[in-house]
């Protein structure tokens, strides 16, 4: 039996953002403050298939989705490639959602009402092969809701990081990316 | 270039991995139980038997922000909510919960939320074969409102899944938390992970 740590820091090799500020910590993670556009590059690489994403967030006002582009050398790829499935359970309400052909996935939900929390799986986004995401995520629209979602991405091509994006609205907190060992 | 954390200085180089814990198990200073008996085990997971509460203190602490719980569990009888309260100091809050849930039994689907309770529900647990959670806590230990999400598989009619997501709305900073079947009592073991922040 290999002993090893299981879940592996991923640190970024650079950080892309617009807003107040976006920086990576000692951890390997990053905190940021009050940005409409946040991009990882480097977490991805050829050591692990597939990883975990890690996020703690609020926003300045509202309620808002988290949309998520794979990126590769810095750049998005924002084609209609991305194809998701979302489920809300809002009180007694149970809906689904689905978009196909999108330029970007709608992978959590973000409240301003207090601080919401996101696990995201990301599998095989380094490898030239479709990656898929699911992610569960707790917010506080109404003072708590679930959104889980899935997304698949349709084109056969590598990426090295991604880029998050609260639609119409700055997003702050701390997200750290993990590697699965093998 | 790998860095293996805790060996040497950190390198000006780019570095794209820290080779450390993704996750740390976060040994509870002490532990509270409510009947049966409980105990830490050596390598910091506790394991519990007829208890109807449990509670882990400072497991929370200033070096993670989120936390993973694990627990394996089954009642000694009936179908059970599992309660959470949130805890500072050995004292538990018991106001300013919201809990959204959302079950699964075979083809039917039902959710339900309750805003400002004094608890937090956040799995099930069955006395007809075992029972499994995963629980997520965002931000107990700083100064801020906390989230908390949670999935739990259960025996309830064979197979029963419940999906859970709570916010407490106090900026408290906890250090522990406490938890339990709604009735009956409950066997299993558990252990928290600290994220890397």
């Amino acid at each position: 039996m290999t002993i090893g740590y299981g879940l592996i820091s991923m640190k970024p090799s650079s950080v892309n953002f617009a807003g107040t500020s976006a920086k990576t910590n000692l951890s390997g993670g990053v905190d940021f403050s009050s940005v409409t556009s946040l991009s990882l590059n480097g977490v991805f690489t050829s050591s692990y298939e597939n990883y975990l994403l890690v996020i703690n967030h609020t926003i300045n006002s509202g309620s808002q989705p988290i949309y998520l582009r794979l990126r590769a050398s810095g750049t998005d790829d924002s084609g209609t490639n991305y194809a998701f499935q979302n489920l809300y359970a809002d009180a007694t309400s149970i809906t689904g959602l689905r978009g196909t052909g999108q330029a970007q996935a709608t992978i959590a939900h973000t409240d301003s009402t207090t601080w919401n929390g996101d696990q995201a799986y990301i599998y095989s986004p380094f490898l030239s092969s479709q990656t898929a995401t699911r992610n569960l995520n707790v917010n506080s629209f109404s003072s708590a809701r679930i959104v889980d979602s899935c997304c698949v991405h349709a084109v056969s091509s590598s990426y090295d990081g991604f880029t998050l994006i609260p639609n119409g609205a700055s997003m702050s907190g701390n997200l750290h990316v993990f590697g699965y060992e093998e | 270039m790998k860095l293996f954390q805790g060996f040497g200085a950190v390198s000006s180089a780019v570095i794209s991995e820290i080779i450390g814990p993704g996750m740390v198990l976060m040994n509870p200073t002490s532990i509270d139980n409510s009947g049966g008996s409980a105990s830490i085990t050596a390598d910091g997971q506790v394991t519990f038997s007829g208890v109807t509460t449990l509670s882990l203190n400072g497991v929370f602490t200033s070096n993670f922000n989120n936390y993973f719980v694990s627990v394996r569990h089954f009642v000694a009888s009936g179908d059970v909510n599992l309660d959470f309260y949130l805890r500072s100091n050995g004292v538990n809050n018991t106001s300013s919960y919201t809990r959204q849930y959302y079950d699964q039994s075979n083809s039917s689907y039902t959710g339900g939320r309750s805003t400002s309770s004094s608890w937090s529900v956040m799995g099930v647990s069955s006395a007809s074969n075992r029972s499994g959670s995963t629980f997520f806590f965002y931000g107990p230990f700083l100064t801020q409102p906390t989230a908390m999400g949670g999935i739990s598989a259960g025996g309830i009619s064979g197979a029963f899944m419940r999906q859970s997501a709570g916010t407490h709305s106090q900026s408290v900073s906890y250090d522990g938390f406490t938890f339990g079947p709604n009735s009956s009592t409950m066997t299993g073991a558990i252990s928290v992970l600290g994220i890397r922040s």
